[in-house]
């Protein structure tokens, strides 16, 4: 046992010594420019796409409030809330979507703070028979979730947004790892 | 739902009161009951052989007890009753596995291999498990299959006046600064609140350091938690049973009471939330802490214990392996412990 003690200490050291590098989320990445919608699990849609349309009517507003009340996984549907005052938080972006939007008003002052700046030009969703037509949806990262939420808006020919559709992803760029 | 759940329990084993505690402002009716699975700490075969202790499947009784659980779980649907199960934390123990951060996402199928029965029964369809992560399964976030699970939620669904989470949290709040904690804090008992990957890092950052390098005596229990008197079932659960109170209980029984309070508290002023209930893992010390909140709600710290170590009814008498499940319906929560029947 006393060696095994010794090679836990051993391990320990390099884990403090690798912990300001582990424990940021700020590391180096390596940026990958598609965002891969994820499993029913992380997303309020189901098996088929079925986004919410834009501009937010009173039925889409309540669709996503539910859910991000549930933390976007449909399996917590009548067991338990993850994000119990959803509508609270999301407000200010649901009030600005309720409104005829284009994708470059999303970058101007009305949604700041809304997005941590984060974007991604590249959507693939498994469940889509045929790639998007140009102009394809593009997401953004948003800061209310502390930017555990990405949002993907879909837009028509002339850049107004058409659809929105929340989904739950952790981070999903690549760890580059330094050089010690 | 109380009584049916007693009875599937009766059915395979030896079950004894802990405590009970109710609260007409729980907002549970008699349809549904929520039941929380703790801390299991499970490891692969060979690293298990390092320790002085493991997982007390109490031959197969945890088994049985999961199977029973979903056996309910349909029968109640049927009938148009909830079931809902959680486990809320410390379900495998990467930590002792790899004593590193599990980088491979190899390592959970590795611990699961020497556990397959019990662990697809948990993580069955049927069963709808909500798993929360603990500070030794911390590490699953960042694998796909369990990128999920949470980190804390709110019950019941609808109203929530219960906050459900690990525990480890109130580790961080001795040992950390009070800077380091905020913005964790906000995530745990807010609302509308998620938590990013800055905050999963910070708490990461907090359970390696809480975390020690050498478990192989014990995990949180030194000696066994001593409970106080086990109430055998043929009476019948009283509505308030082996409450540990501030000034009459042991320290250990009413540890992190004040500060859980407090926290709920803050945030009921804060925000309007209605939190009333904290309920955690973690200790291996199941135990129901009480005391009222200023305005004179009532609030309970709830500690599921665990299926692991040890704890007795009374310090110095003999150890009991511990093996709890709790339950909450109709306002009341029980904590069982179990035995091979």
């Amino acid at each position: 046992m006393k060696a095994e003690t010794m090679k836990i200490w051993r391990i320990v050291r390099t884990v403090v010594l690798l912990a300001p590098l582990a424990g940021c989320s700020h590391h180096v990445l390596a940026p990958i420019n598609i965002l891969p919608v994820p499993p029913q699990d992380a997303q309020w849609e189901g098996a088929a796409p079925d986004h919410i349309h834009l501009p937010l009517t009173a039925e889409g507003r309540a669709k996503l409030e539910e859910g991000l009340y549930y933390g976007l996984n449909p399996a917590n549907k009548g067991r338990a809330a993850i994000e119990p005052d959803a509508k609270t938080a999301y407000k200010k972006l649901f009030d600005l979507l309720s409104s005829d939007a284009t994708l470059a008003d999303l970058s101007k002052p009305a949604f700041q703070g809304i997005f941590q700046g984060d974007r991604v030009d590249q959507v693939i969703d498994a469940r889509e028979k045929e790639r998007y037509k140009s102009p394809g949806p593009v997401a953004f990262r948003g800061a209310a979730s502390g930017g555990r939420y990405w949002w993907i808006f879909y837009r028509d020919g002339n850049d107004h947004l058409t659809a929105v559709m929340p989904v739950r992803l952790q981070e999903f760029t690549k760890l580059v790892e330094k050089e010690k | 739902m109380h009584d049916r759940f007693l009875q599937t329990l009766l059915n395979i084993a030896d079950v004894r009161l802990v405590a009970s505690y109710t609260d007409a402002g729980l907002g549970f009716d008699a349809n549904t009951i929520d039941v929380f699975l703790p801390d299991m700490h499970l490891l692969s075969d060979a690293r298990r052989q390092l320790y002085q202790y493991g997982t007390n499947y109490a031959d197969t009784l945890l088994v049985d007890v999961v199977g029973a659980l979903i056996q309910l779980r349909t029968d109640a649907g049927q009938e148009g009753k909830t079931v809902n199960v959680f486990h809320i934390g410390d379900y495998l123990d990467l930590w002792r596995e790899c004593l590193l951060p599990a980088l491979n996402p190899g390592v959970p199928d590795q611990i699961k291999a020497s556990h397959q029965k019990l662990t697809s029964l948990l993580e069955d369809d049927a069963l709808n498990t909500g798993f929360l992560l603990g500070n030794h399964d911390f590490d699953l976030y960042q694998f796909a299959d369990y990128d999920t699970w949470e980190r804390r939620l709110f019950i019941p669904d609808g109203a929530p006046r219960i906050l459900v989470m690990h525990g480890d949290y109130f580790d961080w709040i001795e040992r950390a600064l009070p800077e380091e904690i905020r913005d964790i804090g906000v995530y745990y008992f807010g609302e509308s609140h998620e938590a990013g990957d800055a905050l999963i890092g910070q708490m990461r950052d907090l359970t390696y350091r809480c975390n020690h390098p050498d478990y192989a005596q014990f995990i949180q229990l030194q000696q066994p938690a001593v409970l106080g008197p086990l109430q055998a079932n043929d009476e019948g659960p009283p509505a308030n049973y082996n409450l540990q109170v501030t000034g009459t209980a042991p320290a250990a029984g009413v540890q992190f009471l004040e500060k859980a309070c407090e926290e709920c508290v803050n945030v009921n002023q804060e925000s309007g939330s209605k939190l009333r209930m904290v309920i955690i893992g973690h200790t291996h010390h199941a135990r129901i802490a009480t005391m009222n909140m200023p305005d004179g709600t009532p609030f309970a710290l709830v500690d599921i214990g665990a299926w692991i170590e040890n704890c007795t009814e009374a310090a110095g008498a003999d150890p009991i392996p511990n093996a709890q499940i709790t339950a909450i319906s109709e306002n009341q929560v029980r904590i069982y412990q179990l035995g091979p029947k």
